[in-house]
């Protein structure tokens, strides 16, 4: 009973901050991740990786002569993990040199083991003797459970869906039509659904977990925008305030807006001769906006190409407008000539908050727009024929 | 052997959810060489087939990868920054001889400490762009920090 009136008097003067408590709590976003492993008896380093509540990634060092170690940082949200390497005096980063020093030090611990966690305000406690993946983790942050189900589920679901495509692409190389792969390429398609909407069936599920917005970040490649911005919509309110949440939220709404069937964005921008041109003076023509670099090999490369379409098409209401990205106006003047390109050459704003990529959203180059007379988006990123074939289609 | 590069792989994916728009990792280290000179280690991880580029590439080629070392009171650079051999290629597109980094490249600085033994930080910047066969992500400025202790 004493123990009891003690504790519940620790709280109150702990939480009023009255007197210095000893156990420290961790406020929002901050961490403590410490270590205990007993048989731990010669150095070794500890990896601890991160990513801080700005979106950096950290990958953090500590050598730790006791098998103890404490990191502090804070994490709005992200996944983490700590590991171990041999330590060898001299040595300050992993390279050929010091693997081959470290060859005959391996197996004494076991150094491919890691523990892998949710990281996010708390206080982490990890101990165990020397593997990390039998560790106890002890924490007050309450994500553990559910980060560990998301992990071995999406881990699954991705190895089903990349053995599956492996397979798949084996019998279409081959060519083969047979009932086995008609089979194969129907379960492929159910497999591929199941590990693309998971992100999305997951986040739905989970809408106060911040694990959700792993789980949405996870695949960027071959995202559904409108299922994308409307997940993340549905998430809690503070979930959705962090920095993670915006640029998903900014990333959907990007590719919404520049999506095959919306009205092209209207730009107007600086051609060779420093003179303001403008999309809207194309209206009622095809027109391929083009964006690339002078420093961009794949886009250079891929000029010969559009030049062809170019003249294939130029008589049959097709023109082109390239925009370049280039930041040295004579860098971007030189290959605009050495590549004769025969068409409205412009250059982006130098300010990325107000250049015509960012508003199209666009993240690499060579990036391509085809807009119809209406001046609606009609295709989208076409390199080599699937560019020829898309003109050929709509000018018909 | 085989077991550190498979671990090292894991702990590179595991933070690897945004990986997709940024094929390229910055770590630091900073090498001990004398009481009045260190090294100075930055290395990136390059994930996939995408490259990164020597700081040695011709003008009218890809950007060359740059370090910006801010100057203070306790350091003097020595030389220039150092890297690795990378893989130099006769590039067909741009006709000149280009240095690039696949999966690993690391860049060596040495400075010259004005009084032994002391203890700061030397901010730099790095600024890259990387390519793979199909597309370039635009040069991008990553902070570094190296701890001289």
């Amino acid at each position: 009973m004493k123990k009891i009136i003690f504790k519940a008097l620790m709280v109150i003067l702990c939480a009023s901050a009255l007197v210095g408590c000893s156990e420290k709590k961790t406020v929002g976003n901050e961490f403590v991740v410490k270590g205990k492993f007993t048989k731990i008896t010669s150095p070794v380093i500890v990896y601890f990786t991160y990513e801080d509540d700005k979106g950096k990634s950290h990958k953090e060092e500590f050598i730790s002569k006791n098998g103890e170690f404490e990191f502090k940082g804070s994490s709005f949200g992200s996944a983490a993990s700590v590991f171990f390497m041999p330590y060898v005096e001299g040595f300050t980063e992993v390279n050929i040199d010091y693997l081959n020093k470290v060859g005959n030090l391996i197996g004494k611990l076991p150094f491919d083991k890691m523990k892998n966690f949710f990281l996010e305000g708390g206080t982490y406690e990890i101990s165990g003797d020397n593997n990390l993946e039998t560790a106890t983790l002890e924490t007050d942050s309450k994500s553990q459970d559910l980060f560990k189900e998301y992990s071995s589920q999406y881990k699954d679901l991705q190895e089903e869906y990349y053995q599956l495509k492996e397979k798949k692409h084996i019998a279409d190389s081959i060519g083969s039509t047979d009932a086995k792969s008609t089979a194969l390429a129907a379960q492929f398609k159910v497999k591929e659904k199941q590990f693309l909407d998971y992100p999305y069936e997951f986040a739905a599920k989970h809408p106060d977990s911040k694990i959700s917005l792993l789980a949405l970040n996870a695949n960027l490649v071959d995202f559904d925008a409108e299922k994308l911005s409307k997940t993340v919509d549905g998430l809690s309110k503070e979930v959705k305030a962090g920095k993670m949440a915006k640029d998903l939220k900014g990333i959907a709404e990007k590719t919404i807006r520049n999506a095959i069937g919306k009205p092209a964005i209207l730009f107007s921008l600086e051609d060779v001769n420093g003179v303001k041109k403008e999309l809207a003076a194309y209206k009622g023509k095809f027109v391929l906006v083009d964006f690339w670099a002078s420093w961009c090999g794949p886009c250079r490369a891929e000029n010969p190409n559009v030049i062809k379409v170019y003249n294939k098409f130029k008589d049959k209401n097709f023109d082109i407008i390239s925009v370049s990205i280039d930041h040295e106006r004579n860098e971007w003047l030189k290959a605009v000539k050495e590549d004769k390109l025969p068409w409205l050459n412009l250059i982006d704003d130098q300010e990325y908050e107000k250049s015509t990529g960012k508003a199209y959203g666009v993240t690499f180059v060579p990036s391509n727009f085809l807009i119809d007379p209406a001046g609606n988006i009609v295709g989208k990123n076409l390199i080599g024929e699937a560019l020829h074939d898309k003109v050929a289609e709509v000018t018909k | 052997m085989k077991k550190i590069f498979l671990f090292l792989l894991l702990a590179i994916s595991a933070n690897g959810f945004s990986q997709i728009m940024n094929p390229v990792k910055w770590t630091t280290a900073v090498k001990k060489i004398s009481a009045t000179e260190y090294e100075l280690i930055a290395s990136a991880t390059i994930s996939g087939n995408w490259h990164l580029y020597s700081q040695n590439v011709p003008k009218g080629g890809p950007s060359p990868t740059t370090f910006t070392f801010e100057s203070n009171a306790n350091y003097l650079k020595k030389g220039n920054t150092n890297e690795g051999a990378g893989h130099t290629v006769n590039d067909p597109v741009f006709k000149m001889k280009i240095t690039f980094f696949e999966g690993k490249a690391v860049f060596k600085q040495r400075i010259k400490l004005k009084k032994p033994n002391s203890k700061f930080k030397v901010n730099a910047v790095v600024e890259y762009m990387t390519c793979n066969d199909s597309q370039c992500l635009p040069p991008k400025e990553v902070d570094l920090v190296f701890d001289i202790k």
